[in-house]
């Protein structure tokens, strides 16, 4: 999973070097935190935090495929 | 309680990643393994330890992976390993690099690239797919994605998941592009194909009832694109106007009918 994670955020940032994703257990649900160079806090985010959105859909189904549930945070 | 998840060839070289990582010593550490070395095939983590390396309260404050912040962990005496050996064993995929320079059919390089990234990420969310290009112009792409039996899984909600999917790819097919490439991403079965002749059928029904009633008739609950299609299928109908109103997620499509005097 946490694979996954820093697999999605790299794909679209432009430093993916720069991505850092930690997780942490909060009540039955898996919270994976996400940092990423500030400059491409942006482009993660996306207008309307669109691309957070869709980042937590993908996180979700996948956690879903495994009888988990999980979501992302993305550290500001 | 946190938790990371490492490949390393071996499980003592996983325990010490999943240490150093923690922040913790490595006696602090749980190790749960979740996949053993392949030889065989298998693009992820053939051949390594996959453990997800547990441990209780943190030593002190946010830990960042691959770093060492703050204090050394309470036992103390025990050098955490060379930084560049995380790295290397905390990040076996990756995605593709974006070009250097414009390539000379930047559509189909951005083709190439989603279909890569598709195939990898939904690899990595335990879908495995078959990705086909099926069209390539100037300023569009279109990929199918074939999950088989979990293809249901892969469309999610009202199509989200494909929808969240496209948007990730897309972003990242683009990355390093200067003409910007529209991505879709269908199923094999034509998911979006049928959902969009669905669409035009209902704007032909929307339409007519406003005729027949001379009253608006509003359609709530639209995503952008398929707000589009209905204003693009009605806009050749002399007899209704199509407009969208309200904010962002309270956005709604409304046909009226035109009184010819």
């Amino acid at each position: 999973m946490q694979e996954l994670v820093k697999y999605l955020v790299a794909a679209i940032v432009d430093e993916p070097e720069a991505v850092h994703v930690t997780a942490s257990e909060q009540g039955g649900m898996t919270v994976y935190q996400v940092e990423v160079a500030a400059p491409d806090l942006g482009k993660v985010i996306g207008r309307h935090g669109r691309t957070a959105d869709a980042l937590r859909t993908l996180v979700s189904t996948a956690a879903k495929r495994r009888d988990q549930r999980a979501t992302l945070d993305i550290l500001s | 309680m946190r938790f990371v998840e490492i490949s390393a060839p071996t499980l003592e070289e996983a325990r010490k990643a999943a240490a150093f990582q923690l922040g913790v010593s490595e006696e602090d550490v749980e190790i749960e393994v979740l996949g053993q070395p392949r030889k065989l095939l298998g693009l992820i983590g053939s051949g390594q330890y996959k453990v997800r390396a547990t441990c209780e309260e943190p030593p002190s404050g946010d830990v960042v992976v691959g770093e060492v912040e703050g204090e050394a962990p309470a036992a103390a005496g025990i050098e955490p390993p060379e930084p560049q050996v995380i790295t290397e064993v905390g990040a076996p995929v990756q995605p593709p690099a974006p070009p250097l320079q414009e390539p000379d059919h930047p559509a189909q390089a951005v083709a190439e690239r989603a279909q890569q990234l598709t195939e990898q990420i939904t690899a990595l969310m335990g879908i495995e797919s078959q990705v086909n290009i099926t069209e390539i112009e100037d300023d569009q792409v279109k990929l199918s994605i074939d999950g088989g039996e979990n293809t249901g899984l892969l469309i999610g909600q009202y199509g989200g998941t494909l929808d969240a999917l496209q948007l990730v790819v897309a972003i990242g097919a683009n990355k390093g592009i200067r003409q910007g490439c529209r991505v879709i991403l269908d199923t094999a079965e034509g998911y979006r194909e049928s959902h969009e002749e669905q669409l035009r059928r209902q704007a032909c029904e929307a339409a007519q009832e406003a005729k027949e009633t001379g009253r608006e008739v509003v359609i709530p609950d639209l995503k952008g694109y398929e707000r589009r299609i209905i204003h693009m299928e009605l806009c050749e109908d002399p007899d209704v106007e199509t407009y969208s109103e309200g904010d962002e997620r309270d956005r709604r499509l409304v046909v009226t009918p035109v009184n010819h005097e």
